[in-house]
């Protein structure tokens, strides 16, 4: 019997997929089980008993009652996409300023990237927590001249909220932004400079050049930050949605136990993938569009000249 | 004749022997050689562990068949670890719980009813403790130990002052009429702070009543409460109750988050056991302040809130009676509050965790072993007659709901700012209270 041989490609691809079986399995394991589990969860009511776990299938009755009758988790969710608007523009908007600063030739750089780097790095989600109630991540000034109580009078209560929110906790957001900063890097660095140089050339200012080169260049930049951003904060330890299901695993007395929890976990997924789709819709990278630039009268005058060179080097040569 | 004479006679005998039968109904412990588990937090804390190694050697010295084994469960993660051991079938057989209503629910814990009726030692315990206590009209859970509300006397202010510190022996009336003496807000000083008479009051007033007016059957927003909200309201307002802002705490203490009862500037500060060591030792050197600790204020119903720890039996038990005398000898029984109290003494830690019981006995070592400070808020435990109400909202049916409706209506806050009547609101909130626990005892019985 002849043994059949693989042959290179697939020998290759072989290769790649044992690679890839550690993830897989732990994908399938630590991540598939439980989100099957969950989903199966999220339509029953479970009790972990003293005698072990009791399930019994309520159809979309966990999901109803967050809607109808829950009196706190609809709130939070609300809660957390204001904030997360705010906190979003603001990550976005801060992280883009700094790495164009980061960008230019000045000294020290690899310490100023280091710095803005660095409390991803250091500050996890306890001391966070530690952090935030010591009052190092407000803004001293914001409290000393009543800015807080300046928004709360002009503003409904609505946005007043989310804003004093986002002014109290400003440090933190801005902490927030090591990694947005450095792939906006990678996207800056990326930007070809004699794109720069023939705009300057053309009398383009740093103003239009933003607008006109940087800002259409970075937009996968831009996509990839929002995402990455909005599930950052959706995951963060400090999330008070997540904290809410964490409690109501464990709480049956109200309104919880794993059923309403896992429909909470589900409802929270759903929305976010929404949001993330918003994201996607708005700052996706349009097409390249061709402009038809009207000449100008200097280029029809080189043309004409070019033309009529052409055409006596022609006359001259019959 | 005779025959009747004798007939009346065993009648007699057999009535005056009914009580004891009833007291001494608990069956016979088992004297097989079995092995029980149990869980309790607070191993971190200094003396805890030595108590509790104190507690389990004075168990198995009486009960010699009996060996205990400690479950150690995370404290940060209390309930996962009891979830995740439930899931495997393997919770204690006596153990603590943060919510009873939630272990309730979860159908962990054993009915204890038939052993508050039966143990003559359950006498013992303060009667709100047993009474408020009950779901649906049955006892889950057991108090273990209890964290009353001191009232923490800034003894300086009161010498500035020229204010006499009172008798131990106080009203609510004298406490506010001090509060009103004492407070001179113009330097930044305060009579009272951290006014939780919303919490205080229905015991006070009412002497059965838990927050929100428990009462071991249902919940009642009545005058009580709606005295005391008011009542915090107008301290507040007055500022007779230090209610500092941040840019006020930044002038005057030099930081915004400042705790100004900590810095001295509050007379009389409702606090609870475990800050004494603190205001013993940081807030006297930093502020020179000399502070004495005083029992609650005496109110018409003779009630007084105390934070309670509870415990249950694990309904899996295969020896409920075995895990009951357990739970008593390591918590809530006179023999184990002595213990605990001796085993503290011994380590030189003052007592944090106080008797859930009456017993003269337990409350009168306390005094004879306590030093000047705090002397007089035992004695005034022994000698007032006062009924502990314990801390309402681990048990009562349906707090959630009510919890969470008081707190998202900002129902105090609204109060303060004299945006609502509380007598307005109080039958609503009554409604929804109740309504949550008829949802709850409806839940636990599908």
């Amino acid at each position: 019997m002849k043994k059949k041989r693989f042959g290179l490609v697939a020998r290759r691809e072989m290769k790649g997929y044992i690679f890839l079986l550690p993830w897989l399995i732990g994908f399938v394991c630590f991540f598939a089980v439980p989100l099957v589990q969950s989903f199966i969860y999220s339509l029953s009511n479970v009790k972990m008993t003293a005698a072990g776990r009791k399930m019994s299938y309520v159809g979309f009755d966990n999901f109803k009652y967050l809607f109808n009758e829950d009196t706190v988790f609809t709130g939070l969710l609300t809660d957390f996409y204001r904030e997360a608007i705010l906190r979003l523009a603001v990550i976005l908007v801060f992280s883009l300023v700094i790495a164009m600063m980061l960008n230019h030739n000045i000294k020290g750089k690899g310490v100023y990237r280091t710095i803005f780097f660095l409390p991803i790095i250091v500050v996890s989600g306890p001391v966070l927590q530690r952090l935030m109630d010591e009052g190092a991540t407000t803004v001293p000034l914001i409290e000393s001249y009543g800015v807080s109580g300046i928004i709360s009078e002009l503003l409904p209560a609505s946005l007043a909220n989310p804003l004093n929110g986002l002014f109290t906790q400003l440090i933190l957001v801005l902490w927030y932004s090591g990694v947005p900063i450095l792939i906006y890097m990678a996207g800056l660095q990326k930007i070809d400079r004699s794109v720069y140089e023939a705009a300057l050339i053309d009398g383009a200012g740093g103003w239009v050049a933003f607008w006109k080169i940087t800002l259409p260049a970075i937009q996968p930049m831009i996509l990839i930050n929002g995402i990455y951003t909005l599930v950052f904060l959706a995951t963060s330890g400090l999330n008070s949605v997540i904290s809410e299901i964490n409690s109501r695993m464990f709480n049956t007395s109200f309104g919880g136990g794993y059923g309403v929890a896992s429909a909470m976990a589900w409802v929270y997924t759903l929305t976010l993938a929404v949001g993330l789709l918003v994201i996607y819709l708005v700052t996706k990278p349009r097409k390249a569009t061709v402009v038809e630039v009207s000449k100008t009268r200097e280029q029809i005058r080189v043309e004409r000249l070019h033309a009529q060179r052409a055409a006596a080097r022609k006359g001259g040569a019959a | 004749m005779k025959k009747l004479l004798s007939m009346l006679l065993i009648l007699a005998l057999a009535m005056s022997a009914m009580p004891f039968a009833l007291a001494e109904g608990l069956e016979p412990l088992t004297t097989d050689e079995i092995t029980l588990r149990y869980a309790c937090w607070g191993q971190a804390e200094a003396g805890e562990p030595e108590v509790l190694q104190a507690l389990i050697a004075q168990f198995e010295e009486a009960h010699p068949n009996i060996h205990v084994e400690f479950v150690p469960i995370d404290q940060g993660t209390w309930d996962a670890g009891l979830t995740n051991l439930a899931s495997q079938g393997q919770l204690p057989d006596v153990f603590w719980v943060f919510s009873v209503s939630a272990a309730v629910s979860n159908e962990w814990a054993l009915d204890l009813t038939e052993f508050y009726e039966k143990d003559p030692d359950a006498q013992e315990l303060y009667p709100t403790m047993v009474s408020s206590s009950k779901i649906g009209g049955k006892n889950y859970s057991y108090p273990a130990v209890l964290f009353p509300h001191m009232v923490f006397m800034n003894k300086t202010l009161f010498d500035k002052y020229n204010v006499d510190l009172p008798s131990t022996d106080w009203t609510w009336d004298d406490y506010f009429d001090l509060a009103e003496e004492l407070s001179h807000p113009e330097e930044f000083y305060f009579g009272v702070s951290n006014p939780l008479y919303v919490d205080l009051f229905p015991a006070a007033i009412n002497g059965n009543q838990g927050k929100f007016g428990w009462d071991g059957e249902a919940y009642h927003f009545d005058d009580a409460w709606v005295e005391a909200v008011e009542t915090r309201a107008e301290v507040i307002n007055n500022k007779i109750c230090e209610w500092m802002s941040a840019e006020d705490k930044e002038a005057v203490l030099g930081d915004p988050g400042a705790w100004p009862p900590g810095k001295g500037r509050t007379a009389m500060h409702i606090d609870w056991p475990w800050t004494m060591a603190m205001f013993n030792t940081t807030v006297k050197e930093e502020t020179g302040c000399e502070f004495v600790y005083y029992p609650l204020p005496m109110g018409e119903g003779k009630g007084e809130l105390a934070i309670v720890d509870n415990g249950i039996i694990a309904a899996s038990t295969e020896h409920p009676r075995e895990a009951w005398e357990l739970a008593k000898w390591m918590s809530w029984g006179p023999m184990a509050a002595l213990k605990r109290q001796e085993t503290y003494r011994s380590l030189g830690y003052p007592v944090s965790r106080m008797p859930v019981v009456s017993t003269p006995e337990v409350w009168q070592d306390l005094v004879d072993n306590a030093d000047d400070t705090i002397k007089g808020f035992y004695e005034a435990v022994l000698t007032r007659g006062v009924n502990f109400v314990p801390s309402n909202w681990p048990v009562c049916p349906g707090w959630g709901e009510i919890e969470a409706y008081y707190n998202s209506n900002d129902i105090d806050g609204k109060i303060l700012r004299g945006e609502l009547s509380a007598a307005d609101v109080a039958a609503e909130l009554e409604e929804v209270a109740n309504r949550g626990r008829d949802n709850y005892l409806a839940s636990i019985a599908e």
